[in-house]
């Protein structure tokens, strides 16, 4: 602040976001995605074919699975889908780069255009999108764990992603974070990735410049690369809007360049590595034939995908489930679609039921003071449930007691538990000879009730849709036992 | 099995220059000729020849074996195998499971594969004995066999002369017996020149007709596995032995494997082909270079004669744009080969520099491939990184893609009015080795006439013309259109069947070669 003027500064912000997707090989070669967990991918460089090692002779062979999933993406994101979609190769040097290049995409990216939609204080807000590309990733290098080598794990080279580019549209760093964390919501429930930031699912790079407010052009923007949580990305984006508008004041210029969000001293600082500054004469690859997309195929695409996840967040507000709830089912796409997908008898069944299911767990995790995202993890174990459910395999009745042994309580939620729960309490019974039975012994036993019925008393309905139940121990879908009880009632005596 | 003479050949009786449809035939019936036998006497020849630089690896107890086994398979009443006990050759840049793959660099000295190329797994499926891996220019990067790390190899004609290349070792390997059947690549003639300059057969297959597998890339989008045999009968067979679908390489055509029954019937129709004589003046001057030969010039002339006497009609065409070839060639070649060799660093096989104190990683590398690649290699990198540049990229790389298409278009026109295009298939003989080597202009013009074949994607075959005594090898080629191997087959038959047997190099003078 060397001027006795005060300049207001607007921040500008892009966004670029690598995402991983959910195939079960890598994108031109058939080795395994790892999970990213140590034990089940056995180790460093154990998930190799020649590809991912850059063996001479190795050739590439696209994923169609990934295709689709980046296809799907740009539905969802509603980009134009390309024609024809072309892979190009991105050359630098780099131990975790085994070909010495990246097949990626440069002229013809899968999808242009588009937009994240998000929330911002209640509104609708968008940001628009330049494209999204295919491209795989690379190996991934481990430089402080011995102090004069550097370690390199080549189980990730080649593994799927797709990379989004944002427009430099945006002008707070809270949208930004409300921009990536609408598109992770939207991209875990159309089935593209599984959202998992901790493991480098999703990994956010943003653009940043500062101009005086009221100007249009653009200054100098840096890159602050992996910015792997919302708080990160929140955090790194306002201290480096602060550092530039420091720059500008104190007489200097911002240079373009590529930084790294050091969370610890909560700044931002350049890149040691020169790679960003390499001429990467992108050039086509010779290997990978032009991919043509058929209207047809998009068509059908369309037509499988999922829910988006803002739909699913308005359904279940209509349905009186409380936000926190909401928050916290969307998590778990398998469970929100699983819930969404019962046919309910009305609203207020899928807020009970959400509130059977979460709310014990939603308590429980208060009590132990433990952070509520915790149960996206437990919710998984919930999808069974959700599942028997929307089956109609499970009564009122049969849900409180499934509820009761696999949720309740003190005890860790598992899988297992569950399981357990739902075999041990069983389903309801279908067979319709034994509903008639039943429906036939209550008529003969509440004669005052069915009488009042036909006189035009309704009501008396649920009284005998109770005691049915009550025989047969709760083993009957409510639905068919009120509408077979309701046939012989109406049925003249 | 008989020792192997002093001059060279097996003594008698020997398979050693049966074609291989003859020796699928003996080793079928059996006693006395196994696959064993003769394998034996193709090893025989292959160290007798040693020194003209053929092979740069072998491993005689592995033939012998693979040669076991394929007779077991026959005694065990198997199904019939169409390479059964065929000797093959490798090219050093086609890999075979847990054998060398050096593609004749200091690079990957010492580096073995651990899985097959398809072409080298169709092979064994079908019978055929490896006998070795053959000598190049290295990484494929030459037309004479004289950069690799393993030494130059010679024309068994005269082995003060290069043997072409960049598969001399393959066409060596094929002129003097030690295999039937050869497997080199083709990226701008490198299976075309060499056997024009040994006096063999060589095919250049249509771009996705053959998987490119397990093959050390040069440039991904004009090279393709060729074979090279003493017969045009015995590459027809090879190729449909290799040709095909595979999954494990994308630009492979989705096509049924090459049929030899389609020759007979492309024989029946009549044929014409066009011969575009205007550039064969066209291209004296290029580069230096003193243009087509007087003695080439003159045996094509004669072999055009013996295409017409034997049915084949002849018109003129025109080829406009074909002294562009050669530059086009050079800047997508390179460009492709800038990309395709950076994956030699260093870091995870292959020849690793020392580590000195201080090195950076770009310094480390840096070291490693300049001792790793040849001068030949470095140069071609170097031009492939300038023309992908980002200053450069539009004036060279893009530029000579659209001359590129625009050959293509040419191209497929003149096939518009032929079966097949004529073109001599080197403009020379086999010049004295080392003599062109501080010239590379002048090594890249001998390029002129295939490179045509590999920016269109056509196939190509040359065949060896009439050779009077004192008269050293050269070829006639046929390009086609994609696909239209049968075609140049059934056409190579005719030219080959009113030329008449060809010598055999005269083995004498081989002790003479010193590599």
């Amino acid at each position: 602040m060397s001027t006795g003027a005060e300049t207001a500064w607007q921040v500008v912000i892009g966004l670029e976001v690598h995402v991983q997707l959910q195939t079960r090989s890598k994108l031109f070669c058939a080795a395994p995605t790892p999970t990213g967990d140590p034990a089940l991918d056995g180790g460093p460089n154990a998930q190799l074919a020649p590809l991912c090692l850059g063996l001479p002779g190795a050739l590439p062979r696209l994923n169609a699975e990934a295709v689709r999933l980046a296809v799907r993406a740009g539905l969802a994101l509603d980009c134009e889908i390309a024609e024809v979609t072309q892979f190009a190769r991105k050359c630098y040097l780099y131990p975790d780069l085994p070909k010495g290049y990246q097949t990626s995409q440069a002229e013809a990216p899968i999808c242009r255009g588009g937009a994240i939609t998000f929330e911002r204080d209640g509104q609708r807000a968008s940001l628009p999108l330049e494209r999204i590309h295919l491209e795989e990733d690379a190996g991934r290098s481990v430089h402080d764990a011995d102090p004069d080598t550097t370690l390199v794990d080549l189980s990730r080279a080649g593994v799927p992603l797709i990379e989004i580019v944002s427009y430099p549209a945006l002008h707070d760093a809270g949208d930004a974070v409300a921009a990536f964390s609408a598109l992770r919501l939207e991209l875990m429930h159309r089935g593209i990735c599984d959202g998992a930031l901790e493991q480098g699912s999703m990994r956010c790079d943003a653009n940043v410049s500062v101009r005086p407010a009221g100007t249009t052009a653009l200054r100098s923007r840096c890159e602050i690369k992996n910015l792997n949580s919302m708080r990160s990305l929140r955090d790194a984006i306002t201290a480096e809007a602060r550092r530039q508008v420091e720059v500008y004041e104190s007489g200097g210029k911002v240079a373009q360049e590529t930084r790294l969000w050091d969370a610890q001293a909560g700044k931002t600082r350049p890149m040691r590595d020169k790679e960003h500054a390499a001429d990467y004469r992108y050039a086509p690859d010779p290997d990978l034939p032009l991919v043509r997309v058929e209207a047809a195929y998009v068509a059908e695409q369309r037509a499988a995908l999922a829910e988006s996840a803002s739909s699913v967040r308005q359904r279940f507000g209509a349905a009186g489930v409380d936000p926190d709830s909401i928050n916290v089912l969307l998590e778990v796409p398998a469970l929100s679609q699983a819930l969404l997908a019962a046919d309910l008898p009305a609203p207020l069944d899928l807020e009970r039921l959400v509130g059977f299911l979460v709310g014990p767990l939603l308590g429980q995790l208060r009590r132990d003071e433990r952070d509520l995202r915790a149960v996206a993890g437990m919710l998984p174990s919930l999808t069974p449930i959700a599942a028997a459910w929307r089956r109609g395999s499970l009564s009122n009745q049969l849900l409180a007691e499934v509820l009761r042994r696999g949720v309740g309580g003190a005890d860790a939620l598992s899988g297992e538990r569950v399981q357990r729960a739902l075999a041990e309490v069983g389903t309801v019974d279908k067979d319709p000879a034994a509903l008639a039975s039943v429906v036939g012994s209550i008529l003969a036993e509440f004669p005052t009730e069915v009488a009042q019925y036909r006189a035009g008393k309704v009501q008396v309905l649920g009284f005998l849709v109770g005691q049915a139940m009550r025989r047969l121990g709760g083993r009957a879908d409510a639905r068919e036992l009120s509408s077979a009880l309701r046939q012989a009632l109406d049925r003249s005596p | 099995m008989s020792a192997p003479s002093q001059r060279g050949i097996a003594a008698s009786p020997s398979a050693y220059r049966w074609g291989a449809g003859q020796l699928v035939a003996a080793v079928t019936t059996g006693a006395p000729w196994t696959a064993e036998r003769v394998t034996r006497d193709a090893l025989a020849q292959a160290a007798a020849l040693e020194p003209l630089g053929a092979y740069v690896s072998r491993d005689p107890a592995r033939s012998l074996a693979i040669a076991a086994e394929v007779d077991a398979a026959l005694q065990g009443g198997g199904p019939p195998l169409a390479l059964a006990g065929v000797p093959v050759s490798i090219k050093d840049n086609i890999a075979e499971a847990g054998q060398p793959l050096s593609a004749c660099s200091r690079m990957l000295a010492g580096y073995r594969s651990p899985f097959d190329a398809t072409v080298t797994a169709r092979l064994r499926d079908a019978g055929a004995v490896p006998v070795g891996r053959t000598n190049m220019d290295e990484f494929g990067m030459g037309s004479s066999t004289e950069t690799g790390v393993f030494g130059p190899a010679s024309n068994p004609w005269d082995p003060t002369r290069v043997a072409g290349g960049s598969s001399g070792g393959a066409a060596i390997s094929v002129a003097t017996g030690s295999a039937a059947l050869a497997l080199g690549t083709d990226t701008g003639g490198s299976v075309r020149l060499p056997a024009a300059l040994c006096g063999v057969v060589g095919l250049k297959p249509s771009y996705g007709r053959v998987s490119r597998h397990g093959v050390v890339a040069y440039a991904s989008s004009l090279e393709q596995v060729g074979l090279l045999a003493r017969s045009v009968e015995d590459v027809a067979l090879g190729l449909s032995v290799i040709s095909g679908r595979c999954a494990m390489d994308a630009t492979c055509a989705d096509a049924p494997p090459f049929a030899v029954e389609e020759i007979a019937k492309r024989d029946a129709a009549p044929l014409r082909v066009g011969v575009p004589r205007q550039v064969l003046d066209a291209l004296r001057g290029f580069g230096g270079h003193q243009g087509l030969t007087d003695d080439v010039r003159q045996r094509f002339e004669a072999g055009l004669i013996a295409l017409q006497t034997a049915g084949v009609d002849l018109c003129e065409i025109a080829l406009p744009d074909l002294e562009a070839a050669v530059p086009t060639y050079y800047v997508i070649a390179t460009a492709e080969a800038s990309t395709n060799l950076a994956r030699y660093d260093g870091l995870r096989y292959g020849h690793r520099a020392a580590r000195a104190p201080g090195d950076d990683l770009h310094a480390f590398a840096a070291r490693s491939r300049s001792e790793g690649f040849g001068a030949e290699v470095k140069q071609r990198i170097l031009l492939g990184n300038f023309v992908l540049s980002a200053g450069q990229q539009d004036a060279y790389y893009m530029r000579a893609c659209r001359v590129r298409a625009r050959l293509h278009r040419t191209f497929m026109a003149a096939l518009a009015h032929c079966d097949a295009v004529a073109l001599p298939t080197a403009p020379t003989t086999a010049w004295p080795r080392g003599a062109h080597l501080d010239d590379p202009l002048l090594l890249y013009a001998m390029d002129i006439f295939t490179v045509l074949a590999n920016l269109t994607g056509a196939p190509a075959l040359s065949i060896p013309l009439a050779q009077a005594p004192g008269q050293l090898p050269a070829g006639l080629q046929l390009l086609g259109a994609p696909f239209a191997e049968a075609t140049l087959c059934a056409l190579g038959q005719r030219l080959e069947a009113q030329r008449g047997p060809l010598p055999s190099p005269t083995t004498t003078e081989f002790g003479a070669a010193k590599r």
